[in-house]
């Protein structure tokens, strides 16, 4: 190994090293590491700051980086769980799982996962904060997923019910028990303003709203996360939709969708052909479809 | 369910599809915002559909659609949390004055 990659390798072991609970650099890491040794042997001092101090202010600002960023891909987890218990979270989980990936934008990826393993983060209101972080990052997703050149036209007269449909890859649909959507629309139209007074009633607005929202009984619904002209829509499916769209992205054919989508509906069977005729108009017009 | 009731059907969704098609490709040679009711709600509230200035990366990344954006602004723009604030100089010194 070359020198310089040693020395690459050591400060980017002790940049990414967690900090400790006053978010100062330890002066051990978890396994044993001198961080003083380490920086010593590293840094430079100079007349204003020591090869410690030097090195901490590294390590402290790749994590504030990392604390903004997941801050700002969860504002609807904290709102649920509230300022303080989401740092905790925070701080586990990014121990658990810190960034691995070029981009931050992977920064969550496990979060869900990682939840139903420690629910303690998210109690009392484990089932709307699993609800709402399954949306946040569906939204991720949603925003820069890939998007597939469209069906053609012509194809769609060849289709029978057989046929298999493909739907665009940025498509995510959930089975939620909250109506999440709308918190999350209340509190990032909430979270633009700077003027302090505004701030206080917009915080007890957020409060109040999501209060309001955990206090619902749980009720099944079901939502589209998807991109229209380069912004994040939620859509609101009726269950017979919802079990269409997911039946259909699991490679079935149409016939198999339709049989999946009316099982046990409520629809009465002369409603059935329009209810299909206006739910596919509607996400075709939507570009949905991809050859 | 019955066969002539399951081809009914299909051609229903089809016949759908083609009306969509149709839309899509009139919406594309107009001005005309597609119906909320279509789209459903937009993420960021306020934010109309032709209006993308709530988007938080709008004008910052041409990697949308390709993967690897990250979905905030953060992901954006080489932002630095101490920036234009001081106090964060490696060797130590003050922001010049």
């Amino acid at each position: 190994m070359s020198e310089l990659l040693e020395i690459q390798r050591r400060v980017a072991a002790a940049v990414m090293h967690p900090l400790t609970r006053q978010e100062t650099m330890p002066r051990r890491r978890s396994n044993g590491v001198s961080n003083t040794a380490e920086a010593d042997a590293l840094i430079k001092p100079n007349d204003r700051l020591t090869s410690f101090e030097r090195l901490e202010i590294y390590n402290r600002q790749y994590w504030f980086r990392l604390y903004s960023s997941f801050e700002e891909d969860f504002p609807g987890l904290m709102a649920i769980v509230g300022r303080r218990k989401f740092d905790t979270l925070m701080r586990a989980y990014l121990t658990d799982f810190p960034s691995a990936s070029f981009t931050l934008r992977n920064l969550g990826s496990h979060l869900e996962q990682w939840l139903t393993e420690h629910p303690e983060h998210i109690e009392p209101r484990k089932n709307l904060a699993m609800d709402m972080v399954r949306l946040e990052w569906a939204h991720i997703e949603v925003f820069d997923s890939a998007v597939e050149p469209l069906i053609d036209p012509d194809d769609l007269s060849e289709l029978h019910d057989g046929s298999q449909l493909r739907l665009q890859p940025y498509l995510r649909f959930l089975e939620l028990r909250y109506p999440v959507d709308d918190l999350i629309i209340e509190v990032r139209s909430e979270g633009g303003s700077s003027d302090g007074s505004s701030n206080n009633a917009s915080i007890s607005r957020k409060h109040r709203k999501v209060r309001h929202i955990a206090s619902l009984a749980p009720e099944e619904i079901h939502l589209a996360v998807h991109r229209h002209e380069n912004s994040v829509y939620y859509k609101r499916l009726h269950r017979e939709e919802y079990r269409l769209l997911t039946t259909l992205s699991t490679g079935e054919t149409i016939s198999e969708a339709i049989d999946m989508a009316f099982a046990e509906s409520a629809i009465p069977e002369e409603e059935r052909a329009p209810f299909l005729q206006a739910a596919f108009q509607t996400w075709s017009s939507l570009g949905w479809f991809i050859r | 369910m019955k066969h002539s009731m399951k081809t009914l059907m299909v051609a229903a969704a089809v016949s759908g599809m083609l009306g969509g098609a149709a839309t899509m490709q009139a919406a594309a040679s107009s001005t005309s915002a597609t119906s909320v009711v279509k789209v459903g709600k937009a993420s960021f509230a306020n934010g109309s559909m032709q209006d993308t200035t709530k988007h938080s990366c709008k004008g910052k990344n041409d990697c949308k659609g390709q993967g690897g954006c990250k979905s905030s602004d953060n992901g954006c723009k080489a932002k630095n949390s101490c920036k234009g604030k001081g106090g964060c100089a490696t060797d130590g010194s003050k922001m010049p004055k």
